[in-house]
């Protein structure tokens, strides 16, 4: 049939020229925002990277990246693997009621014996009293919600173990029975991998209990909806495109209380433990303390004369806001972007109570704690041998 | 440059097409010979040498053996050269560390191993090449004196890395004059979609449920999951290679040739011999004609005919990779087609339909475990767990899970294993030609389509041929 070869020749070169030539026509993108990551910039030729090959492995991948339409060809992919019944794409499960749940990577077991190791050191090594909340993620507390027969890898033994080494010492703030008796309300974000603030509450309320306080009952907040198109970190992994948004509350204390965030190292401070204007970008929980900073001082007009010290990964962010109800003073450091040293510091500030907050995957995979407590170390035996005290 | 990017799809080829029929006939070869070198030059620029070097050499050969073609002591001489530097050049850039390693460990010896990036394509070319050099030797086919379409013939780029291997005698008239047109552009473009679609909606998403299964050690595995892994592995090498054979295939048609066909649904086949009539049939042919046959085949004894049974497979193993476990399975194979030839075959005829497919089906399935392990103790222990001996027992949540959530792909990917869709087709041609192609065009496009997706999503696009 000479027509329909004519046909399918001329539609088939005409789609393959239309896009290469809308590719060189389009303006290319730095970013993606559904893809949470930087998008290869074009190539620049010369002989030695196209001899070693650089040039035509970068040129692929901006092709890629820069490809028109993209978006929609990953809705196209996703629907297809949707048809296909796939559960799970890219280390994501596609749960039920909306839920996505991150799978476990394979367990770092020498980096974990080795943070626990030595953040047991440095709570020996102190007079202060440490606390440590580590925070279960979804996959931990909403198995429920796991697509069936599902079995992701790494198992609540492994949470147990962390619990059992660091025990000893440490005051081990264990949340996992408070969030798994709250799990039919919304306490982690579907596509999201961090918990709500309400799933932040109930650990708060939790840790209460352990660090002597009297957590406010959640009555005592107004709770307000300040977003409800919040596409997170799961739903750009795991390339499912069908899953309906997650809305964010703030839960705020009813009573008065005037506090001050200062972001140190940006020379900046603000009134309010939240920043709005990251509502209408795509990293929505950055609203809580304006993302990820090496380190935040907040002061509150508590008059309870406590302070804290929090070292701590994104899941703390949700916390603080209720933390801040206890303390005169918190002091927050994410040991990846902290390059000082931690001794000196809880010195200078007087800081008697330290809390690290990390959630049970990422503290598996966290190679900056080691940094900034080898630090301590490091400062504690030049004191020793080289100065007289 | 593999066919399965989009770089390859969207810019490569549009270009090639495009000087490919805008300039004058005598001139397309150039076009192909000078874009086969920037396609394979694309991934690693330096080789580009040593497939200078090769083409040089064995046109050189070639003139040679014209020229001596009388004086049968020179021309032996000169085909035994060739056969020398070819098989060099193959043994020195793939079997170099593995022959260094051999070597090491037995004479307690510390060479180093230099560790070279293996050439891409170096497996097939080099065949060419030889084949090439045999059929003129034999007089099956005259001496290429045009070095483009010489060049053209080594370096083509749609068969370049993963074949069909095209022995020079059947193609050597298509180089001069070949007839390009709108038919035979439409089937080329019917034929690489539906290698495309092989290559990117099936085989790779098989890949990853056998990437997933694999990386369990095998005492984890129950009975299901390990058949389950080994079952999509089988379909994924044979989806991820006859796609890409397609693609050739298809592209070549773009182009006006016509290359030889290399699978023919091998997993329908109901005995070994017949599994390797179906499967890579160009190695197949090349290892027949140019080594089991000029060996003496099976016509000179029994005794004569399984030493060259050994050797053909031996070489056959060989000729997947530098590693035990691919020698293994070529002989894995020599073994079993022996025993067919010897009484098995015979054995077999009387028995039911379903009776030898499972048997030629066990077979694959435990030859793909050998081939698919380089380490042979982590192949028995997969072997343990297939048959239960792992006693992680027969099923568990994550052997259901693993099955419904890649059932619908499985089914996919049996069902186009088999002539089902082709004598689909076959029907619809019968009955009403225009209905064939008026559905055939917007399945065509379809999977261009969903393949173009699965592309641009591709975080996950290994291609699997580069070792041989």
């Amino acid at each position: 049939m000479h027509l329909f070869n004519k046909i399918l020749t001329i539609i088939t070169l005409a789609f393959l020229a239309v896009l290469s030539f809308l590719f060189v026509l389009m303006p290319d993108r730095d970013f993606s925002e559904t893809e949470n990551r930087m998008l290869q910039k074009k190539p620049l030729f010369s002989w030695h990277n196209l001899i070693s090959g650089k040039f035509s492995s970068a040129a692929e991948t901006y092709l890629a990246d820069q490809f028109v339409f993209r978006d929609m060809w990953v809705n196209i992919k996703s629907a297809a693997e949707l048809m296909l019944q796939k559960k799970d794409n890219n280390g994501v499960y596609f749960g039920k009621d909306g839920y996505l749940l991150q799978q476990p990577e394979e367990l770092n077991t020498a980096l974990l014996a080795e943070n626990i190791a030595v953040i047991k050191q440095f709570a020996e090594s102190r007079p202060d009293r440490v606390y440590f909340l580590l925070a279960p993620t979804s996959v931990l507390i909403l198995d429920d919600k796991l697509p069936s027969f599902a079995e992701p890898r790494q198992k609540l033994d492994t949470f147990d173990m962390i619990k059992a080494q660091l025990a000893p010492g440490i005051h081990f703030i264990d949340t996992r029975d408070a969030l798994a008796a709250h799990r039919e309300e919304y306490i982690y974000y579907k596509t999201d991998h961090h918990w709500t603030s309400r799933g932040a509450y109930y650990a708060y309320r939790e840790a209460g209990s352990v660090m002597g306080f009297t957590a406010l009952d959640l009555d005592d907040f107004t709770v307000e909806q300040v977003c409800d198109n919040f596409y997170g970190t799961l739903y750009s992994k795991s390339g499912n495109r069908f899953i309906q948004p997650d809305s964010i509350r703030l839960f705020k204390p009813q009573r008065e209380l005037s506090c001050r965030v200062e972001y140190v190292n940006e020379k900046r401070s603000a009134g309010s433990l939240y920043e709005t204007e990251h509502l209408r970008k795509k990293d929505k929980y950055s609203v809580f303390l304006d993302g990820n900073h090496a380190l935040i001082r907040i002061t509150a007009q508590n008059e309870t004369g406590r302070k804290l010290l929090i070292i701590k990964d994104s899941y703390a962010n949700t916390l603080v806001p209720f933390l801040v109800n206890h303390y005169d003073e918190i002091h927050i450091i994410d040991p990846r972007y902290f390059n000082s040293q931690l001794a000196p510091y809880i010195k200078q500030y007087g800081l008697n109570e330290i809390l690290f907050v990390y959630n049970a995957f990422s503290f598996a995979e966290e190679s900056s704690i080691r940094k900034i407590v080898a630090g301590v170390q490091e400062i504690q035996g030049d004191g020793s041998c080289g100065y007289p005290k | 440059m593999v066919f399965s990017s989009l770089f390859f799809l969207f810019i490569f080829l549009p270009l090639v097409l495009l000087f490919y029929y805008a300039v004058p006939r005598r001139y397309r070869n150039f076009v192909l010979f000078l874009s086969s070198l920037i396609f394979y030059a694309w991934g690693e620029p330096v080789y580009i040498l040593l497939m200078f070097f090769s083409t040089a050499v064995n046109y050189t050969y070639g003139l040679l053996l014209a020229a001596y073609r009388e004086k049968k002591n020179v021309a032996r001489g000169v085909l035994f050269s060739s056969i020398f530097i070819n098989a060099g050049l193959l043994c020195f850039f793939k079997y170099g560390d593995f022959l260094l390693q051999l070597i090491n460990s037995l004479m307690g010896t510390s060479l180093a191993c230099p560790g070279l990036p293996l050439p891409i394509g170096i497996s097939f070319y080099t065949f060419q090449a030889m084949s090439y050099i045999i059929d003129v030797y034999r007089g099956n086919a005259p001496a290429q004196r045009n070095f483009i379409a010489f060049g053209t013939y080594i370096s083509l780029f749609p068969q370049l890395i993963a074949g069909p291997i095209i022995r020079y005698q059947t193609i050597s008239s298509q180089l001069v004059k070949r007839m390009e047109g709108f038919d035979s552009f439409g089937e080329g473009v019917r034929r690489f979609v539906a290698g495309l679609g092989k290559k990117v909606l099936l085989a790779n998403n098989l890949g990853l449920l056998w990437q997933q299964i694999q990386q369990f050690p095998s005492s984890d595995l129950t009975v299901i999951t390990a058949w389950l892994g080994i079952t999509a592995f089988a379909l994924q090498i044979y989806f991820d290679f006859s796609g890409y054979s397609d693609m050739a295939i298809g592209l070549g048609k773009m182009f006006g040739f016509t290359f030889p066909e290399n699978f023919h649904y091998p997993y329908i086949s109901q005995n070994i011999t017949e599994f390797w009539r179906r499967w890579h049939i160009s190695l197949g042919t090349w290892f027949r004609e140019y080594v089991y046959i000029p060996l003496g085949g099976n016509r000179s004894g029994k005794g004569a005919l399984y030493r060259n049974l050994f050797i053909v497979w031996f070489l056959t193993g060989l000729w997947h990779g530098a590693g035990w476990n691919f020698i293994l399975w070529g002989l894995y194979y020599g073994l079993i087609l022996a025993l067919e030839k010897a009484f098995l075959l015979q054995r077999l005829r009387p028995a039911p339909r379903f009776i030898r497919h499972a048997y030629t089906v066990l077979l694959i399935l435990l030859g793909w475990v050998l081939f698919s392990f380089d380490n042979l103790l982590a192949g028995l222990q997969y072997l343990q767990a297939l048959f239960g001996l792992s006693g992680r027992g027969f099923f568990d949540g994550q052997a259901v899970y693993y099955c419904y959530t890649h059932a619908v792909l499985i089914v996919i990917a049996l069902l186009a294993s088999t002539p089902f869709i082709n004598n689909v087709k076959q029907k619809l041609l019968e009955r009403s030609e225009a209905l064939y192609y008026a559905l055939a065009t917007p399945a065509c496009l379809s999977v261009l389509l969903l393949s173009t997706a699965y592309l641009v999503d591709a975080t996950y696009n290994p291609f699997l041929y580069f070792r041989f």
